[in-house]
């Protein structure tokens, strides 16, 4: 028990950072427009999460390095150079999102006034650098840990809203036909679930902490936990939606976190409309620490600059200096009046839908490298498990890349 | 290529400064100029001291590795390798233990970079061509490669120098060929201040002693290691003696060196535990399971064991936690010039000897008063301890907070502050340097604000 204490951290943290403020948005949307007919993709979902999660956490904990290091190390610079770009331009785009969460969520939780959003904007992005750069790896991983707990308001405002629990059991039969924009939906839903950075994060993390091959059966525990409770709170956050708005008729009208929270308080009450926003704000906190740090990470071990939280400041100039660029232009992008922000949310969208796909194959490759990874490797059974779901991935993320690029260009399905 | 403007050893005329990441793909040319295939990698064999000379050039040809020996160039330059053959016969290149690939090995990988006391990443790779020359130079026939050219004329080398890591070494790589020349990095690291790691390259057993890492500063291999992955901070602390071992370990948080005991073998590890400060050994062994610890115990030495054991009993946050029991303890009875004998003759000498202290007899080891090594030295050899020696002493119980333990030593400006049982006796002492450490400020300690823990 208490191994698996010390083990506790990544894998939770990296899977419910998966689940950032536009997650929540899509799977709000989810909810409200299609009711409990998507439910059934939750526990596929969930096996997804875990296989690809598990692959970066076991290369971590065997090779002690993080996946950009085994990258630069094993596939040509040129990969390397490109994987980086995108995901740093991924990633800074996201952590805009995540602010503007942030600015949504502070604002319904403090009575709703515009203004607040210009003191709790960069109130907060000062807070995640204080608690990230003052410390070591567990402290700020505690941090991280700790705002993990609004996921919980989930599961309570999903009680709230009395879903129809017959509704969910006969959901569980797959169900794909109709209308287009539930295919769209679909595709969207594993596109956030699963997105490149968290298995940066994951592996990264891992390595950080020093967690060994010795350790790992206890990590592997904790990557399943974390990959579950992360589906589990998409699945309440489904739920709500799908027991008020959805049921009432009126789910046509959610497109943001934001107004899933507005539209739940007339059915479910004050109560869970707040924790609704709760769980935004932590959401958005979150992954507004996870996606800087999970860059900076990427990058420093890339191009071979000093990375780590145990690291001064001096010590590790760049590490510091793309988690605090991208702190610091996030929050402040997210102030400029006016902006587009769905425009950026989409634009990362595309960019992860390219990135994905090689990441996984990165992934996969790596994994089954026996100079790399020794006993360790993946064996033949898990070995078609893992290719199985990364074929459905990549071709999801590729139908995905494909329809938000034609979205683009004005032509919905 | 420009010429080298510095360059090591003698016979320099017409060296040439080349990048590895502009040789691989170049040509490979017979006599006749004939192009006949591309290179792919550069061998060199491991050794130690010295720049490593290239071995062979490794080609491929229908999906196989060939290699060619260095012994067949004749020339390198801008056109390429040329080779004093008509007709090569290829071998089928595999690897053999001790030889390096530069491309797949060294290249874009981790290397402790010795100087500069940190790991960096290798981003490009020097090497310094030395064409053949007409005076047979001492320093060619030193590096083994013999008189293949024969008659007189040195047989051209082409030896690793160093490693580049800078940012524009990356540019080069990656820019269009036209623009490549125009990027400039001036700082390489002299490959005789690398230190390459065995873990990096999986795929061949490469034998690397370490032996020049274990000349730094324990503090300095402890900075070194915490960079490491787990792998290779294994691979360092397989090369260092015990003695260096233990030192490195007691610089490192205790959380690494829990982590690289444990993964130790226990044999070695118990080793190292001996030469380790009991109290440092102490609080390591602490963070370690129960099983582990009496196991690592049972396998030290039975009186170094026992010291351990005493001071695992107390609390880390009390002054029983804070000792140690490394101090020197003469009987009040003994002469001068018998302590300097009995001090002589100590098997395990503490590391600072701050006080001696004496006793009523070693047995019981009630504690009666102190004095210092001055004191003795100028003492009349003749004279007991009990006649020079000082009799007020500051002690504390081992329940004594930490922090305040700490105190009184920095009230008093004591180096050392013993440690005394309810009945007398001396427990252990307590040192200067442990205790500052509870007294610095917060902010040396980088600590973030306690509000989550």
């Amino acid at each position: 028990m208490l191994a698996w204490l010390a083990v506790l951290g990544p894998g939770l943290v990296a899977a419910n950072a998966g689940n950032d403020a536009g997650g929540i948005s899509t799977y709000s949307q989810a909810g409200a427009q299609f009711g409990y007919r998507l439910i059934w993709t939750l526990p596929v979902l969930t096996v997804s999460l875990i296989v690809v999660q598990e692959m970066a956490a076991r290369m971590g904990a065997v090779t002690g390095k993080g996946l950009s290091d085994l990258v630069r190390e094993n596939f040509s610079l040129r990969v390397t150079t490109f994987l980086m770009a995108t995901l740093a331009a991924a990633n800074t785009l996201l952590v805009i999102s995540e602010f503007a969460g942030v600015a949504a969520s502070t604002q319904l939780l403090f009575g709703g006034h515009v203004w607040i959003k210009y003191i709790t904007v960069p109130a907060m992005g000062i807070l995640l650098w204080v608690f990230v750069t003052r410390g070591s790896y567990k402290r700020a991983e505690r941090v991280f840990l700790a705002l993990t707990i609004p996921f919980a308001g989930y599961f309570v405002s999903a009680w709230l809203s009395k879903p129809d629990w017959g509704s969910v059991v006969r959901s569980m039969a797959p169900s794909v036909g109709g209308q287009a924009g539930f295919l769209v939906m679909l595709v969207a839903l594993v596109g956030t679930t699963i997105t490149p950075y968290m298995q940066v994060y994951i592996q990264s993390a891992i390595a950080e902490k020093g967690v060994t091959s010795r350790e790992y059966r206890y990590e592997r525990l904790e990557v399943v936990v974390g990959s579950v409770f992360a589906v589990l709170t998409a699945g309440a956050i489904m739920l709500c939606m799908a027991a008020t708005l959805w049921a009432s008729g009126r789910g046509g009208a959610i497109n943001t976190a934001a107004q899933a929270a507005e539209g739940l308080k007339p059915f479910a009450g004050q109560f869970a409309s707040t924790l609704f926003s709760a769980g935004l704000f932590g959401a958005s906190m979150l992954a507004g620490a996870i996606l800087p740090l999970s860059t900076a990470y990427a990058v420093g071990e890339a191009f071979g600059f000093e990375t780590g939280v145990e690291n001064r400041v001096d010590e590790a100039p760049v590490f510091y200096g793309i988690f605090g660029f991208l702190l610091g232009f996030g929050a402040l992008v997210t102030l400029i009046p006016g902006l587009p922000l769905i425009q950026f949310i989409i634009l990362a969208q595309v960019i992860n839908g390219i990135l994905l796909p090689i990441v996984l194959v990165a992934i996969v490759k790596l994994v089954n490298d026996g100079e790399l990874m020794g006993s360790f490797r993946n064996g033949p059974v898990f070995n078609v498990i893992a290719i199985g779901t990364i074929g459905v991935l990549v071709t999801l993320s590729t139908v995905y890349l494909g329809i938000t690029v034609l979205g683009i260009f004005g032509i919905a399905l | 290529m420009r010429p080298a403007a510095q360059t090591p050893g003698p016979n320099v005329a017409g060296a040439t400064i080349w990048h590895l990441s502009d040789l691989i793909g170049r040509s490979i040319c017979t006599e006749s100029g004939e192009r006949i295939a591309q290179v792919r990698d550069l061998v060199i064999r491991v050794r130690s001291g010295g720049y490593p000379p290239v071995s062979g050039v490794v080609t491929r040809s229908n999906w196989k590795s060939f290699f060619i020996p260095w012994s067949h160039v004749e020339s390198l330059d801008q056109t390429g390798f040329h080779l004093h053959t008509a007709q090569v016969d290829l071998h089928t290149f595999s690897r053999r233990d001790g030889e390096m690939l530069l491309q797949k090995d060294v290249l874009d990988k981790q290397v402790v970079d010795l100087k500069g006391r940190r790991v960096v990443r290798s981003n490009d790779l020097r090497l310094l061509y030395r064409p053949s020359g007409r005076q047979p130079a001492a320093g060619a026939a030193a590096d083994g490669n013999g008189d293949r050219a024969g008659r007189g004329r040195t047989a051209p080398t082409l030896l690793l120098i160093g490693i580049d890591i800078t940012t524009p070494a990356l540019l080069r790589r990656l820019l269009p060929s036209a623009m490549k020349a125009r990027v400039e990095s001036s700082t390489v690291i002299d490959w005789r201040d690398i230190e390459q790691l065995a873990s990096e390259s999986p795929g061949v057993r490469l034998k690397i002693d370490h032996r020049k890492l274990g000349k730094l500063h324990p503090a300095e291999i402890a900075n070194i290691i915490e960079d490491l992955s787990s792998n290779q901070a294994e691979e360092l602390f397989e090369h260092l003696d015990d003695a260096t071992a233990a030192d490195t370990l007691e610089e490192m948080n205790e959380e690494l060196q829990a982590d690289i005991l444990e993964d130790m073998d226990e044999e070695r590890a118990a080793d190292i535990l001996e030469e380790m400060n009991p109290d440092d050994a102490a609080d390591l062994l602490a963070t370690l399971t129960e099983e582990k610890r009496d196991e690592l115990l049972r396998r030290m030495d039975a009186q170094e064991a026992e010291d351990v054991r005493e001071l695992l009993q107390y609390q880390e946050d009390d002054a029983g936690g804070l000792m140690t029991t490394d101090y020197v303890a003469v009987p009040d009875s003994m002469t001068a010039g018998e302590v300097i004998d009995h001090i002589r003759s100590l098997e395990d000498v503490p590391d600072v000897i701050h006080y001696i202290y004496a006793v009523d007899d070693l047995e019981t080891e009630t504690l009666l008063g102190m004095t210092d090594l001055q004191a003795v030295l100028r003492a009349n050899p003749e004279a007991r301890v009990r006649e020079f020696m000082r009799r007020d002493l500051q002690t504390v119980p081992p329940e004594e907070d930490a922090e305040e333990t700490a105190k009184i030593m920095s009230e008093y400006n004591l180096l050392a502050l013993p440690v005394v049982g309810p009945d007398g006796k001396l427990l252990g002492i307590v040192t200067v340097d442990d205790a500052m450490e509870l007294l610095l400020p917060d902010q040396f300690r980088r600590q973030v604000p306690r509000v989550f823990s």
